[in-house]
């Protein structure tokens, strides 16, 4: 039953009544008062940002100046050779961190674009830099490449980088990278005829993730080939180019479609779930063998019951039910609601007996109500048995496809292995090139980067179903919170749901959270004036309680001021930060 | 079943809400015309899910500001100012509940019952519509909104679907589904 009351006719107002109360000049007049000081304004941080990162480029460029450039064909290693940025990133329109003061900060390596280079990261992820890639104003001068890795979700979330995909989903990250090129404050392009060359360490096995890359104009993720797809390298004839994006192709086509499948699945999984068996006790007929009483009562003071003719009361027989108390002599018996429950109190000179009652029909409604429930339970059991039948025909086609593709990579990987076997021969056409070794099944995924920006493993997992009516935000002594933004971290589904009472944030509206009811779950809460608060939701895989898809109040911590909100983060999520 | 007009531009007024909208960009004190032409609208909206006729005014007013203070964020990618409009009084509303701690209402016209008895085929006399009235508040608060939208407010699947987050198509399902519910225990 819904939580709203309904009112009927309620006397109408009129247009004229309306109009009367419009008045502008009190609005405009509230909403310059209400406007943020010039600190809390974007453009202020804008300048200001640029002032800094400005003059933080010329105390580095000077330092820099009598350096001279020297050649060097071995990787830069994130321990030796990397020069820490100590500036905060710009925020771009897409990516904006949302904890003020709080941001993951680049590692910057200085690469010759005159030379071959290779980047390694402490996680194992390598950038290899071609000779010539790097479309930089002055050639003789090093262009700083500046890049943050991401494997945990706390990180992530402390950038700001957009985790929502279209169509009611956010992804599931198996490992991010953001990379970029700067000479003389400046951004460097790639040359698109010489992409980086890019194995990105994941955190997951990225043969069930797709690909993506974040087009920050159109501030939206954008599906991005890989080399795993490909399974062979650029670094092969064109014709055999050719066949293998035909296959590469068919490979994708597969993949898609399983991922669209199992999104079916779980759609029908979930509306299976939520198909409710009727109860008998929702169409007030008497269980069998039930202790029913009948009971004159005034219905002026039960007014849901004044419609029902030949209404009797059953006993519930609950966990305090004393069934002796029907063998007692009772004087009298009087009915009471307590919070929607029905209350029967048996009285005598000596003692008085409560139980829970709950009012059935009788006679003629009795038939009614049976025949309304064997309809129900006749829908429901049709309903029930056409999902089932969805869902094994769609499981059927699963395996169809998975099967399809299996075939298609087993048949590229030999085809791979007899390229590379030949690549190998042929080893001074590649030069100075490294070959990459790095193979469909170990948790890298290669790609080809003809652009700078953000490059993502990950899967979109739908957003979980609203809870049924609106949940209350409380602060710890029950103050209430008015949240700008929620994040619910499902830390069984690894990922993050992004929620917003103010629209045009690009995310779901705060009325619509919910989570999974056997997830463990953090909530996390940053208000207007940017305090954040958190919740938890763990270890409640055996909760009765949470049965039904409703929940009525969040109650949220304030974040301690000593630590971090990553920090903080970091615990909650049992994660270690893993980012550059 | 009609829809109402109100919530219905010409493309003249589109064309000229688009002057407003970029002008009300520029400056706050350049909403006006936008307050002028919303305001009735937005009101309806929010004192039909309440009782509370002056907390109605107040939740009116700081949709206005709210809608101010965002107004450089809006794009027309689709989604009517309107429905952007309806989509912060939804929120705010929703705020008020938890705020106040009070209940949401319906408030219905029996007249606009008929059009519901008239969608699940059952006859429009006057026990059905009194069943119709016992029955609605079995429905969830997600269905009673489908149905208040199209049936009360007569509002198009499409600016439903606008103000929801959802497409027309999805709209009108869910919209149907409900009706199936209702129809189901007719019988």
């Amino acid at each position: 039953m819904g939580n709203f009351n309904l009112k009927f006719d309620r006397p109408k107002i009129s247009s004229e009544e309306i109009v009367s109360k419009q008045n502008f000049e009190t609005v405009l007049s509230q909403f310059n008062k209400a406007k943020p000081p010039v600190y809390k304004n974007p453009w202020f941080w804008g300048s200001a940002g640029l002032a800094t990162i400005g003059l933080t480029t010329i105390v580095t460029l000077s330092a820099m100046q009598n350096k001279e450039l020297t050649s060097n064909q071995k990787p830069i290693d994130d321990k030796t050779l990397t020069l820490k940025n100590t500036e905060l990133p710009k925020d771009t329109d897409c990516i904006k961190p949302p904890i003020e003061g709080e941001n993951i900060e680049f590692k910057t390596f200085k690469v010759n674009p005159l030379k071959d280079e290779k980047i390694v990261l402490e996680s194992g992820t390598t950038i290899e830099i071609p000779k010539g890639s790097l479309l930089a104003e002055n050639k003789s001068k090093k262009v700083d490449i500046n890049i943050r890795e991401f494997q945990d979700k706390s990180s992530v979330f402390i950038s700001g980088i957009p985790m929502d995909y279209a169509n009611n989903t956010a992804f599931e990250s198996a490992g991010m990278i953001e990379i970029r090129g700067e000479q003389n404050n400046k951004e460097v392009k790639i040359n698109p005829s010489k992409p980086l060359e890019i194995d990105l360490k994941t955190t997951k096995n990225p043969e069930s993730f797709d690909f993506w890359y974040l087009n920050e104009k159109a501030q939206k993720w954008e599906s991005f080939p890989t080399n795993n797809e490909n399974q062979i390298s650029s670094k092969n004839s064109s014709k055999t180019n050719q066949n293998n994006s035909s296959k590469a192709i068919a490979i994708n086509k597969e993949k898609k479609e399983i991922q669209q499948i199992e999104v079916k699945i779980q759609n029908v999984h979930s509306q299976l779930s939520n198909l409710e068996k009727p109860k008998e006790e929702a169409f007030k007929i008497p269980k069998k063998n039930a202790q029913l009483f009948d009971l004159d009562f005034d219905k002026t003071d039960y007014p849901e019951l004044a419609t029902l003719k030949e209404v009797i009361f059953e006993v519930i027989q609950g966990k305090h039910y004393d069934a002796s108390f029907i063998k007692k002599n009772w004087s009298d018996m009087d009915l009471s609601k307590d919070d929607e429950k029905y209350i029967m109190v048996f009285k005598n000179s000596k003692e008085s007996f409560k139980t829970e009652v709950r009012p059935v029909v009788q006679g003629a409604e009795l038939k009614v109500a049976e025949k309304k429930f064997d309809l129900a339970f006749e829908n429901f059991k049709e309903n029930k048995k056409l999902f089932e039948i969805q869902k094994k025909n769609l499981e059927s086609d699963k395996l169809k496809h998975e099967s399809n593709l299996n075939k298609l990579i087993y048949e590229e990987k030999i085809k791979t292995e007899k390229r590379n076997n030949q690549v190998q021969e042929d080893v001074s056409l590649t030069a100075n090139r490294e070959i990459l070794t790095v193979g469909t099944f170990s948790n890298f995924i290669s790609f080809q980067a003809p652009v700078f920006g953000v490059f993502n493993c990950d899967k979109p997992i739908t957003y979980p179903k609203p809870f049924e009516s609106a949940v209350a935000f409380l602060w710890i002594g029950q103050q209430i919170a008015k949240f700008k933004q929620l994040f619910i971290f499902d830390l069984d589904k690894n990922n993050r749901f992004s929620y917003s009472s103010v629209p045009g944030l690009g995310y779901q509206s705060t009325d619509n959270i919910g989570f999974h009811k056997n997830n463990d779950i953090v909530v996390v809460g940053i208000d207007f004036e940017g305090n954040v608060g958190y919740a938890e939701f763990k270890n409640r895989k055996n909760d009765k309680s949470k049965e039904n898809n409703n929940l009525d109040k969040i109650v949220f911590t304030r974040k301690d001021k000593a630590i971090t909100t990553l920090e903080l983060l970091s615990k909650l999520l049992n994660e270690e930060t893993k980012s550059v | 079943m009609s829809i109402n007009p109100m919530f219905h531009h010409t493309p003249d007024r589109l064309q000229e809400e688009q002057v407003w909208i970029q002008q009300a960009k520029n400056r706050p004190e350049n909403f006006g015309p936008l307050y002028k032409k919303y305001h009735e609208q937005i009101f309806r909206y929010v004192y039909q899910r309440m009782d509370d006729k002056e907390l109605a005014f107040d939740i009116v007013s700081q949709v206005f500001m709210k809608a101010m203070s965002n107004i450089h964020k809006f794009e027309d990618r689709g989604v009517p100012f309107a429905a952007w409009l309806f989509r912060i009084a939804k929120s705010e509303v929703y705020q008020s509940y938890r705020d106040n701690v009070t209940t949401r209402f319906v408030n219905i016209e029996t007249t606009h019952l008929t059009d519901i008895i008239d969608e699940i085929d059952e006859d429009e006399n006057e026990s059905n519509i009194k069943y119709l009235m016992s029955i609605l508040k079995n429905l969830k608060e997600s269905e009673i909104l489908l149905l208040e939208m199209r049936f009360f407010e007569k509002r198009s699947f499409k600016e439903m679907g606008d103000i929801l987050a959802l497409t027309e198509n999805n709209a009108k399902v869910k919209t149907f589904r409900a009706l199936k519910k209702l129809k189901s225990k007719y019988h």
